[in-house]
């Protein structure tokens, strides 16, 4: 998992098939950090983006509609180019974590199904994990120790 | 340390989001900079539709004019009148024109913003309704 923002990382780890997830890709940015290009690479190598929801509840109200439009802009970029999309809570303390309920019903005013936001929470990351567990026996795409 | 020089390469068409242009004019009395106005525009949008519905409009104010002593040479009110274009996406056109009457005041005084006019592009903006 790397944590995204710079352009020049979240091209590396798009194009890296070794990493899961890019965390945050438009962390410090105006514009959502990923674009047509990098969209098609992260659904190549199967890197997961994902939009992290302490981001959006602990920015000021007052910006709080900027990160609405960014989510908004990679749910797009996702539909068109489908990479795999998560959701993480990014919670330290109690106080941060979140119902997935709650999560799928904040997702709606981003513009997701329940479906995708289904996905998002639990279906994805499920696969991630299952994919980390036969990682050691990877030799290259195709091919595994038995 | 972040550089936000980079840029990310533009959309193609087929993804990018359809824009609309939305001429308008402020009259105001006392000075008025880009960052007041912006303010302005986005406050009422917070209040009117809150952080969920200005997140779909993707607002921007993209030029301004200063017209104060075009239109009224002889101003002794101290009235200033910009007019200005703002952007949002297409679908969003009536949400977004249904902000701008919204907003009466600023730093107490009065202050009025009128649409003049709805267009595609910048330059047919520019050239039919702020007509400089």
């Amino acid at each position: 998992m790397v944590r995204g923002g710079d352009l020049k990382i979240n091209r590396a780890v798009c194009e890296y098939r070794g990493v899961d997830i890019l965390s945050q890709p438009y962390r410090g940015r105006k514009d959502t950090g990923i674009n047509h290009v990098l969209a098609r690479k992260a659904a190549e190598n199967d890197v997961a983006i994902e939009i992290n929801l302490n981001t959006f509840l602990k920015t000021n109200l007052r910006y709080r509609y900027r990160i609405i439009s960014q989510y908004r802009h990679i749910i797009e970029l996702k539909r068109k180019y489908k990479f795999p999309l998560i959701f993480a809570s990014n919670a330290s303390t109690k106080y941060e974590l979140r119902n997935p309920q709650d999560i799928f019903a904040l997702s709606h005013c981003f513009g997701m199904t329940m479906e995708e936001s289904f996905d998002a929470v639990s279906t994805i990351p499920e696969h991630i994990i299952e994919k980390n567990d036969k990682r050691d026996s990877f030799i290259m795409d195709g091919v595994r120790t038995i | 340390m972040i550089s936000m020089n980079q840029k990310l390469k533009i959309l193609p068409p087929t993804i990018r989001d359809k824009k609309r242009y939305i001429a308008f004019e402020v009259i105001f009395q006392g000075n008025l900079v880009r960052e007041d106005i912006i303010g302005m525009i986005l406050d009422a949008s917070l209040y009117l539709y809150g952080a969920c519905g200005t997140g779909k409009f993707d607002i921007w104010v993209v030029k301004l004019w200063n017209c104060s002593k075009a239109e009224y040479p002889n101003n002794s009110n101290n009235e200033k009148k910009i007019k200005g274009i703002l952007r949002c996406r297409r679908e969003e056109v009536d949400s977004v024109m249904a902000i701008i009457p919204t907003i009466t005041k600023f730093r107490g005084k009065n202050v009025v913003f009128h649409t003049l006019g709805i267009s595609g592009t910048i330059k047919s903006a520019t050239k039919n309704f702020i007509k400089l």
